[in-house]
């Protein structure tokens, strides 16, 4: 008996999101019990069955994280570095993109492969170089050290030179031809049309930032300056075994980045809806 | 570039030129910041890394000491077992990440993009993982791959599976490997996603069209069609991923800081080590340089074999 | 428009470097300004008070965390000039000072008329590159064995003597795991997995060189101590190394947390133990000299090691870091007791200074002196000599697997050896 092409394709719909849903879960799985650890008692993170729902509620953990330690503070300096990081990147490599992706000039390709090669270096590499620099020029200890590294994203010129790439010509030239300028077409014609790029590339420079552990640890010494990176595991050091409390920091400082991905998310749809391009 | 021209031929090669000239000009003005940035905080470092794997140098004495030694560095290499293992556990590490990551990242896309509802919540649950930071996603994954077998893990391994005795994961030379690999997979694979599905959502629907028309069944349709639509896509996050494989360090220094032993020492481990344990910098900026060689040759040669494969 | 991006970019580009100008000017200022990191800080009124006695110099201090990141991070200080009065923990003053981290103060020392063999003694030992100074000795910490005298009760066990064996400590460990076992887990006793931590006993009687100055590690003495690790692992009687690595367990909270009968800690612990607010307890607390090795070894034993102070070759005020490193120690002695810490500065010791260690950590002046009594007879599970931090750094990378239970203990032994005596024959 042949199945009705319908039910069959609904069959498939159910099961493909069943798989889905499954690795879905399973993604979720840490962040949930992470959360759930947040709550409990010390004596219950180990315990079997494991329990999402905490059996004894335990809200000192998110009291002691938020008043009895330097978490505001850190959560105050890595929005103020990651806003000016981002905020700079975007003008720099789309402006950047445009030039690679849709303007011609001599040493266009050399450039680009240099670009492309840079990318293949590791951060430790080069930080000792760069902290050479930073402390010759008094930055060490302050948030330029981290901001202005964050500005000049190799990857970004190239996600957004592929987007930018991929526009038609023909758009440009009509318009063009009308007598606007290179800059008018680039922040009137391109940047709209590669909205979701943008978009992509905005929550990626501003989770590259939120998440930095390596420059802050080494160029910020001063507690004041930490981000939260480095500030959770300062704390989670000085809190070595109780664990709940170390993912009562944890959930806390992944909150923010998870909010601001959600209220993003809505933001992502709707650039696809209105995009206009398509193939 | 199609250009109506107006009058005759001349006018059509004095506008070109000007408009040539022009965009020159526009261009390096719009790449201005971008590369002085770069070749300040990118280009410049690299270049004094790369030059210092040649020489010999202790940083603790400042700049008045740096000496010229030609290949003495590579030469130690040969007999470090550091480095060997380093090198043969970052081939493991690719090996084993790129195709899983991608490969699971273009199914879900797929499925994401095609047959599913509640595509939005999955996908930013999906998404979630990489947006956290590896520093805290790593203390997380310590705990529930506690090695005894009261650990969470563990204890389902005992009492859902009957398995015995338990890996001790991140304690043990054998698993720990897998461990990090897991969890990079399970980090980076919505980024990848992400990716795909937004490259995936641009793609012309007249094909798919006539594809079912022609009785093209879901199957065939993503191998035949799908795929191939999303060639240079998947070539760049092919190359990313790769590129990314071989950079692997923070959850790697963060949980097992290398070990057991060299169990999980990867290149990048290699030269935190030398370069900040043993302050030596140039041998660390060497490891570098073969670090850099070895990158540099996968993604040309998987450059190669995209632009085959594109013909 | 594309002039006003011109525009615009150069106005950034321009207050970027206004910035960066502004941050880097130096406020020139009239005193001369030290900077301190530390991670374990006397009180700041001390501090306040030296700058009051100097107007000339100003101090400003940075606390940084107690983690294996810190020598990295002070090194990094260090080696671009950001640090005046830099913190070298147990021996890490050594490779520093060969690798010229530091500055030599010999000067200085004859300058200000310090008697170093008076002041400190033995601890200079740690300080010394060939014949001179390059770091003055700052805190020790004398490992004892701490117990915990309401778990002994409760389990019947006799209380430590001073001149208990090993034998003695692995009986008294084993009588309480055994009792431990129905009563909550508690292990008979405790020992961290720090560096060379398990040849804290054999350095009693090990070598770590042969005569012909190549690495000894097979002496019978490492190869028991080992054993001794692994023995007491593998019986319950401790907590295994791999579990404390995973579990990312500390000797303070959980000695202070009655997990164990016992537990070999620096002198260090007792600066935890007055801090009641992170660590409450509410036992009382024995301190007994360290087990001996064997028969052989005789009077009352104690383990140490020494933190420094240095001043790095690329500090600017050398001579003003000194002045306050010698005031800090010589003139403040009770200001760094006072932090749980044992003072080097030997002219200081009294009871009064014990006092003052002591107080608030339940401890007696009386069991305390322990740490302050020059009869003790010290020796150090560190590695004095060639290469030795790179010794004790290739053990601790080589013995993990031992430990893990994946490895024999000749193979270990033989990739030690082969490895140290790499770095010695050059």
């Amino acid at each position: 008996m042949t199945i009705p092409n319908k039910i069959k394709s609904n069959l498939i719909r159910v099961f493909a999101t069943i798989i889905v849903a499954i690795f879905a879960l399973s993604c979720l799985f840490p962040f949930l019990w992470m959360l759930s650890t947040s709550f409990k008692f010390e004596i219950d993170v180990m315990e079997f069955p494991i329990r999402l729902i905490p059996k004894n509620w335990n809200f000192t953990n998110y009291s002691k994280v938020l008043f009895e330690s330097n978490f505001p503070t850190y959560y105050w300096n890595s929005i103020k570095v990651a806003f000016f990081s981002v905020a700079g990147q975007l003008i720099i490599t789309t402006l950047a993109a445009y030039a690679f992706g849709r303007l011609r000039f001599r040493g266009k390709e050399l450039l680009y492969s240099l670009y492309l090669a840079t990318m293949i270096i590791p951060a430790q590499v080069i930080i000792l170089p760069k902290y050479l620099y930073f402390s010759k020029l008094g930055l060490t200890n302050t948030h330029l050290a981290l901001i202005l590294p964050g500005l000049f994203s190799v990857f970004g010129v190239m996600l957004m030179r592929g987007a930018f790439e991929q526009i038609p010509f023909e758009i440009t030239e009509a318009a063009y031809i009308d007598g606007a300028s290179h800059f008018r077409i680039f922040y009137q014609l391109i940047l709209p049309l590669a909205k979701p790029t943008v978009m992509t590339l905005l929550l990626i420079a501003f989770t590259w930032s939120w998440n930095d552990y390596i420059n802050p640890l080494i160029f910020i010494s001063k507690d004041s300056l930490l981000t939260i990176t480095v500030g959770l595991q300062k704390f989670s050091d000085e809190a070595s075994t109780s664990y709940a409390l170390i993912m009562a920091g944890a959930s806390l400082a992944l909150i923010p980045i998870i909010t601001i991905f959600i209220s993003a998310q809505k933001h992502f749809i709707q650039s696809f809806a209105s995009s206009g391009i398509k193939g | 570039m199609n250009l109506k021209s107006q009058s005759g031929q001349t006018v059509k090669k004095k506008k070109r030129s000007e408009i040539l000239v022009n965009e020159e000009r526009t261009a390096y003005a719009f790449l201005l910041p971008s590369l002085i940035g770069t070749l300040i905080f990118v280009m410049v470092p690299i270049f004094i890394s790369l030059i210092l794997g040649f020489t010999k140098w202790n940083p603790i004495k400042g700049l008045t000491d740096i000496e010229f030694v030609g290949l003495a560095n590579f030469q130690r290499m040969v007999s470090d077992e550091r480095v060997l293992t380093a090198i043969v556990n970052n081939i493991k590490y690719s090996i084993f990440y790129v195709p899983i990551t991608i490969g699971l990242a273009l199914l879900l896309a797929e499925l994401l993009n095609k047959l599913v509802f509640g595509k939005i919540p999955l996908r930013t649950m999906i998404f979630m993982p990489y947006i956290s930071s590896l520093a805290s996603i790593a203390v997380v994954w310590m705990l529930l791959f506690y090695p005894s077998a009261s650990g969470p893990i563990n204890s389902i391994l005992v009492n859902v599976f009957k398995i015995a005795d338990p890996p001790k994961w991140f304690t043990s030379s054998k698993y720990a490997m897998t461990g990090i690999i897991a969890m990079s997979v399970w980090h980076d694979m919505g980024y990848y996603v992400v990716i795909i599905l937004a490259n995936m959502q641009g793609l012309s629907q007249e094909v798919y069209e006539s594809a079912a028309m022609d009785g093209a069944n879901k199957v065939q349709t993503f191998l035949k069609i799908t795929i191939p639509m999303l060639k240079n896509t998947l070539f760049f996050c092919l190359t990313l991923a790769t590129i990314n494989s071989f950079k692997v360090f923070d959850q790697v220094n963060i949980i097992t800081e290398g070990g057991p032993r060299f169990a999980t020492t990867v290149l990048v481990q290699a030269i935190y080590h030398y370069a900040f344990k043993e302050f030596n910098f140039s041998y660390a900026s060497a490891i570098a340089v073969v670090l850099f060689i070895m990158v540099f040759t996968v993604t040309y040669l998987q450059r190669r074999l995209e632009k085959k494969l594109s013909v | 428009m594309k002039k006003i991006v011109l525009v615009f970019l150069v106005i950034v580009i321009a207050s970027f470097a206004a910035g960066t100008v502004f941050a880097a000017s130096p406020a020139a200022q009239e005193p001369v300004t030290i900077r301190y990191y530390d991670w374990d800080m006397v009180d700041v009124s001390v501090i306040n008070r030296f700058m009051e006695e100097n107007p000339d110099i100003k101090i400003e201090l940075f606390e940084i965390a107690a983690n294996s990141d810190r020598t990295t991070q002070l090194d990094i200080l260090a080696m671009s000039g950001d640090i005046d009065v830099m913190p070298l923990a147990d021996g890490d003053q050594s490779i520093r000072s060969e690798q010229g981290m530091l500055a030599n103060l010999d000067e200085l020392i004859a300058k200000y008329n310090i008697d170093m063999e008076e002041s400190f003694g033995i601890y200079n030992e740690w300080v010394k590159s060939g014949d001179s100074y390059y770091s003055i000795p700052y805190r020790t910490s004398k490992t004892a064995v701490y117990y915990n005298k309401r778990i002994f009760d409760q389990a019947g066990v006799e209380y430590p003597t001073s001149d208990w064996t090993l034998e003695d400590y692995k009986a008294k460990a084993a009588a309480i795991s055994e009792w431990g076992k129905s009563n909550g887990g508690v292990f008979g006793t405790y020992s961290h997995t720090y560096a060379n931590e398990w040849a804290i006993l054999p350095a009693q009687v090990g070598k770590w060189y042969t005569e012909d100055g190549l690495s000894n590690i097979k002496d019978p003495a490492w190869v028991e101590g080992l054993k001794l690790r692994k023995e007491l692992d593998s019986t319950g009687l401790q907590m295994s190394y791999s579990e404390i690595k995973a579990s990312s367990t500390v000797i303070n909270s959980s000695f202070l947390g009655e997990k164990e009968g016992m537990a070999m800690a620096g002198s260090w612990l007792v600066r935890d133990m007055k801090k009641t607010d992170k660590f409450p307890f509410d036992f009382e607390v024995g301190i007994c000299s360290l087990p001996r090795w064997d028969e052989s070894v005789e009077g009352i034993r104690g383990n140490y090691s020494v933190s420094a102070l240095g001043i790095p070759e690329t500090s600017k005020h050398k001579e003003e870091a000194f002045r306050f490193i010698i005031w800090l120690e010589m003139q403040n002695a009770d200001a760094i007791a006072a932090t749980g810490n044992v003072p080097c500065y030997l002219p200081a010791y009294n009871d009064e200074l014990i006092e003052t260690f002591v107080k608030g950590s339940t401890l007696t002046t009386e069991q305390a002196k322990f740490f302050f009594d020059t009869n003790v007879i010290l020796t150090t599970n560190k590695v004095f000599g060639k290469e030795g931090a790179s010794y004790v750094s290739i053990i601790n990378e080589e013995v993990v697997p031992y430990f893990y239970d994946e490895v024999e203990l000749e193979e270990v032994l033989d990739n030690i050896e082969k490895r140290v005596n790499e770095l010695l024959k050059d």
